[in-house]
């Protein structure tokens, strides 16, 4: 129980100094949200500055801050200079849209590194294993700006896939069948980068945790018994080589926000990324908090999620456990 | 050699060598020779005891006998049948025969399994018994090596290095084995354990009429343990006779040194 409020402390004080940093850096950016509006001859300075004390830009930062502070804790995370709408609704919308597609690429990423990562195991040395060791070489080496650059002109040259997007067109107005397979198709390619993104890291991990594993004398009496070797490999091997990969998980789960930041933006996919590109280079200050302060508390369940799973996971951690 | 008694000996060991190259690969690589030319018998029943120095090739023998490893050259029969050369059939009817008991016990249990469901994967690999028999088969070989039932669903790591030495060779047991590989399973356990244990696997070698190859380290439980001693030096067997005649007079100078190591500690 202790050991669940100090989290529980450590997590609020996380969330309080990512929001306080994000304000406090945006409010060290010069200039503000209606900077355009000054430059322009034809707005008289006092319009400008009513509409700054309106939107209550005037006030000092700690004031405002603390304000934001006592909305956010009701839910209420501010409002957008440049949507002219609360930031909440917005957010909540955005961030739907980039679950949707970093947790697929999460899954997807996932079951191929352990597949993967189980057979080269099984197989070191193999030309499997030195095959998907080259593959993750030139993964790693390769920036995923290029990646998605790269798979966004293939789509347009061939004309295989969308040129960005989420939905086509008239989405409204297909049926539910075409619906889906219209968002698939738009999903496709962004899945592709952002899987191709995080498996290399993925696999080598799991690769590693294996290879150790194997080594250990009761792989070997488990063979002596005559237990064939997928089943060694499946429910000996890899449950005791799980603990690192579900810390890893927990990382994973906990960056599904911001992991598909950079190819969002590039493939137009109207997630998190893009949101949060606009609203910092147009100083819209309460959608860059509102969105840092998500991905943050995103970070911080998912952490907690992977502790969990450890917890529940290996029984040896389990009836040592203090709680 | 021992003068044959009328039945083939259980498992005879002709030749039999191993080489492992060692070296990191910007060194020179050296060939070391585990196991060179290694001759055995042991008849059913019995116990085989194998002693030497460490590094001697005792457990790269035992490994290649429960076909864990694969020597480089040479024979093993096994009650009529090459080890060496099984089909997939063959290989299946006789795995379950040859069991080996690792030395440390913790580590050669898988630790997330309870001690029940350790005492029955080998069963339900086998595929020939329902969930119930498998539970009924379980408790009862709990029973046999002295472990109490209502502990069935511990977990490995829960139970002191006695017991949990008691599982493994309850495991082992599971798949009815004619020989039993024992790779020094009495270090650390404390001697009143070790005591216990001893008489546990001569019961049980009564019972089952088990074969036993062991291997030590400790001339006395050797003595007390076994019908025949061989001693293997540097991958060799350089003397093999029976328990008695080898502590009342041992001819190789290998087995006299290790002899005056026990006989210096039994003096104290």
């Amino acid at each position: 129980m202790r050991y669940l409020a100090v989290r529980f402390l450590q997590s609020v004080f996380l969330l309080l100094g990512v929001s306080l940093l994000s304000f406090s850096f945006l409010e060290l950016a010069p200039g503000d949200f209606f900077q355009e509006m000054r430059l322009n001859p034809q707005i008289s300075p006092n319009t400008v500055a009513r509409l700054r004390s309106n939107y209550g830009l005037d006030k000092p930062m700690p004031v405002r801050y603390v304000r934001w502070l006592a909305s956010a804790v009701r839910g209420d995370f501010g409002f957008s200079f440049a949507y002219g709408s609360p930031v909440t609704p917005l957010l909540l919308v955005r961030a739907r849209n980039t679950l949707l597609l970093a947790g697929t690429a999460t899954l997807l990423a996932w079951t191929l590194a352990i597949s993967l990562g189980v057979l080269c195991a099984a197989r070191p040395g193999s030309w499997l294993d030195h095959g998907c060791s080259l593959l993750t070489s030139i993964l790693l080496a390769i920036p995923e700006l290029l990646l998605a650059l790269c798979f966004l002109a293939l789509g347009v040259r061939t004309g295989w896939f969308p040129a960005g997007g989420m939905v086509s067109p008239g989405f409204e107005d297909f049926t539910s069948w075409h619906r889906m397979s219209d968002l698939l198709w738009h999903m496709v390619l962004p899945v592709v980068v952002l899987v191709l993104g995080c498996l290399p890291m993925l696999l080598r991990h799991v690769r590693a945790a294996l290879l150790e594993v194997l080594d250990f004398p009761f792989i070997r009496a488990a063979f002596g018994h005559g237990i064939p070797r997928r089943r060694v490999l499946f429910f000996h091997a890899l449950p005791a080589s799980i603990n690192p990969l579900v810390s890893l998980f927990g990382f994973s789960l906990g960056a599904l926000l911001s992991v598909s930041l950079l190819t969002e933006v590039i493939m137009s996919w109207p997630g998190l990324g893009p949101l949060l590109l606009e609203a910092v280079l147009a100083h819209d200050i309460y959608v860059v908090v509102g969105a840092m302060t998500f991905s943050t508390l995103f970070l911080v369940v998912g952490t907690a999620l992977a502790d969990l799973l450890l917890f529940a996971g290996d029984p040896r951690i389990r009836s040592e456990a203090l709680i | 050699m021992l003068t044959s008694s009328t039945s083939e000996p259980l498992l005879r060991i002709d030749g039999l060598t191993r080489t492992r190259s060692q070296g990191r690969w910007w060194e020179k690589r050296f060939d070391c020779k585990a196991l060179d030319g290694v001759d055995l018998t042991l008849e059913t029943g019995k116990t085989l005891a194998l002693v030497g120095k460490s590094g001697a090739g005792k457990t790269t023998l035992a490994m290649c006998v429960a076909m864990l490893d694969k020597p480089d050259s040479g024979e093993i029969w096994f009650d009529g049948y090459d080890l060496l050369s099984l089909t997939k059939s063959q290989h299946k009817v006789l795995r379950p025969r040859i069991q080996l008991i690792f030395q440390d016990s913790a580590a050669a249990l898988p630790a997330r399994f309870s001690a029940a469901q350790v005492i029955e994967e080998p069963l339900l690999v086998q595929g020939r018994y329902s969930a119930k028999q498998r539970s009924e088969l379980a408790i009862e070989l709990m029973l046999k090596v002295g472990l109490p039932p209502r502990e069935a669903n511990r977990l490995p790591h829960q139970f002191s290095g006695g017991q949990r030495q008691r599982l493994a060779i309850a495991r082992s047991l599971a798949l009815q084995p004619s020989l039993l590989i024992l790779d020094e399973p009495f270090t650390g356990l404390d001697l009143s354990i070790r005591g216990q244990i001893v008489n546990l696997l001569l019961e049980l070698q009564a019972q089952l009429s088990l074969t036993f190859l062991y291997i030590s380290h400790d001339l006395d439980l050797v003595r007390h343990f076994s019908d025949t001693v061989a001693v293997m030096d540097r991958g060799r067997v350089v003397e093999h006779a029976s328990a008695r005649d080898l502590f009342r007079d041992p001819v190789h100078p290998e087995s006299r040194a290790l002899l005056a190591c026990t006989d210096a500690r039994s003096r104290r």
